[in-house]
């Protein structure tokens, strides 16, 4: 079988696959569209979703400051946050004394809603960059550190075994073995931190902000703006799926040995 | 050749010696213990070819690892030559009894594992597996990742990742266990050639009394958990092996004295 006629039916599966939930969406909104029409629900309330598009094409102009400030914000606080992570996860792994005294509070610590804790980053940093970035940062966190961790030690123990007879050192099994053999984890944990990243910064935003989508959002709230306030949920949704989308290809780059069936 | 590099005389290889080991596992409970070698002896001279035969859980495999120095036993000594190096590492190669390759290296980087730990990486070696690879009929699967071999691949993998180890002794934990009879005789004769060529010392654990005999200086029988050694079996037949020498009637009436001793040492439980 030739690697090509392979691709080819890999992605004939692929749109087959994607085709049925866009026919549902196309569907779901053709019935939003037409109660809208039939019911003459107020704009205000729930616009047409062709009111949305309308609004959305003749909003992205000026739209382009705050999704720039949004996005920076995003992608910043996902790369502190995934980043600081994997090297907690690394260090607790490679210390086991400090693992068995932290992992429990980092299992627990993951219950603390960390945007309630926004208002009173407020009042600790101010308005600036650092509270919104530090809320994105704890969002990040906590799932690439716990799956960084789960991965680490979940490493093959057959493997283990033969390079611990071999003479590797702990080192070495940590380097050839146990941080490979942890991408997948990590990736799943990267890919979780990726949806709340967008959210993160738009709620952080919120609570105090002169830029940004949340701070469109608020203020076409209190315009009574609701078509305007779809374009902004519009656009979050997009850079939403950018950023998963390339969490994912960074995934599929790194992580070729496993093959498509356990993906 | 390749073959030849790595050809030092026969005299420069350590003896093996295993002393009254005793090893054994806490039982899940926690409470208790696990005996599983008994006072377990053996040696394996400089170039020769041991095997260990015995029933399947009888403590095979964790007499490897108390050899490799993964298990600490509870009695007993391991030396080479006359270095103890009981509870330490490194000092043997190695295959394990699942092929445990690293999933996201090629076939080829897997070969070269061993000497890779060992701090060796040259492009002779790399010429060396290659050659390997073509010699174990894997050519073509140098760049292939582990998981499309079939596990009879993946254990001709494991066993050149030994093979190319720079340590002299080499422990084999049923190379030849997920292949086919037809793969298995064809293997057997190859590594009997191989051997027969590098006269490296082995100690060699299977299931298959026919193969033992085949490939060994001497055999070591083991009992049921806790293994002790019941019978250690000197095989009389000259070097090189031709093929034909399991028709020789001596041949028969060891295999049939062997099987017969098996049968009585699992009955005995
Ligand atoms: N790490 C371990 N912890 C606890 N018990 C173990 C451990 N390793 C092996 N055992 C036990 O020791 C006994 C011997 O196991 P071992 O793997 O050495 O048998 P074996 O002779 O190699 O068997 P097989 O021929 O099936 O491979 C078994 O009862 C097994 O449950
Ligand atoms: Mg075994």
């Amino acid at each position: 079988m030739s690697v090509s006629s392979s691709r080819v039916r890999a992605a004939r599966t692929a749109g087959r696959r994607t085709l049925a939930p866009v026919l549902v969406a196309i569907a779901l909104l053709a019935v939003w569209e037409a109660a809208v029409r039939i019911f003459d629900v107020p704009a205000w309330m729930l616009p047409a979703p062709s009111a949305i598009a309308t609004e959305l094409v003749q909003q992205a102009p000026r739209l382009g400051e705050d999704v720039a400030a949004t996005g920076q914000l995003t992608l910043v606080g996902f790369a502190l946050g995934s980043a600081t992570g994997v090297l907690v996860a690394a260090v607790l792994h490679l210390v086991r004394p400090l693992k068995d005294a932290v992992y429990p509070l980092l299992i627990l610590s993951q219950n603390v809603p960390t945007i309630a804790l926004a208002p009173l980053l407020v009042v600790w940093f101010g308005f600036g960059m650092t509270p919104k970035l530090v809320i994105i940062v704890l969002m990040c966190f906590f799932p690439v550190a716990v799956a960084a961790m789960d991965g680490l030690r979940g490493a093959d123990r057959a493997i283990a075994d033969y390079l611990r007879m071999s003479g590797s050192s702990h080192w070495t099994i940590f380097r050839v073995l146990e941080v490979p053999g942890s991408l997948p984890s990590v990736f799943s944990g990267l890919k979780i931190a990726a949806t709340y990243a967008v959210m993160s910064a738009v709620i952080a935003e919120w609570v105090g902000s002169d830029k940004g989508l949340g701070h469109y959002l608020l203020l076409q709230k209190s315009a009574f703006r609701a078509d305007r306030m779809f374009v902004a949920i519009v656009v979050i949704v997009i850079a939403s799926l950018l950023l998963f989308g390339l969490i994912v290809s960074a995934e599929r780059r790194l992580t070729r040995w496993r093959g498509p069936r356990e993906r | 050749m390749s073959a030849e590099t790595r050809v030092p005389s026969a005299t420069a290889d350590p003896r093996l010696t295993v002393e009254a080991v005793d090893a054994g596992f806490p039982t899940s409970t926690g409470d208790h213990h696990l005996p599983v070698l008994d006072g377990v002896s053996l040696t394996v001279e400089p170039g020769e070819f041991v095997s260990i035969i015995g029933p399947s859980g009888s403590g095979k495999s964790t007499l490897l690892h108390v050899i490799g120095g993964l298990v600490t036993p509870e009695h007993g000594r391991v030396l080479l030559d006359d270095e103890d190096i009981t509870a330490t590492r490194g000092h043997i190669s190695y295959m394990p009894q699942q092929p445990a390759l690293l999933p996201w290296r090629s076939v080829l980087r897997n070969v070269l594992l061993a000497r890779e730990l060992a701090g060796i990486r040259t492009s002779e070696s790399v010429q060396e597996a290659r050659d390997w690879l073509t010699r174990t009929g894997l050519d073509g699967f140098a760049d292939a990742y582990p998981r499309t071999l079939s596990g009879g691949m993946q254990q001709r993998v494991a066993f050149l990742r030994a093979l190319l180890a720079p340590q002299r002794v080499m422990l084999l934990d049923e190379p030849f266990s997920a292949l086919d009879a037809l793969t298995r005789a064809g293997m057997q004769r190859w590594l009997l050639r191989l051997w027969e060529e590098t006269r490296r010392s082995v100690l060699f654990i299977t299931h298959n009394i026919e193969e033992a005999l085949l490939l060994s200086d001497t055999v070591y029988v083991l009992s049921e958990r806790p293994a002790r050694v019941v019978r250690r079996l000197d095989v009389p037949f000259t070097r090189p092996r031709r093929d034909e020498v399991v028709d020789d009637p001596a041949f028969i009436a060891l295999r049939r004295e062997l099987t017969d001793l098996l049968a009585t040492t699992s009955e005995a439980r």
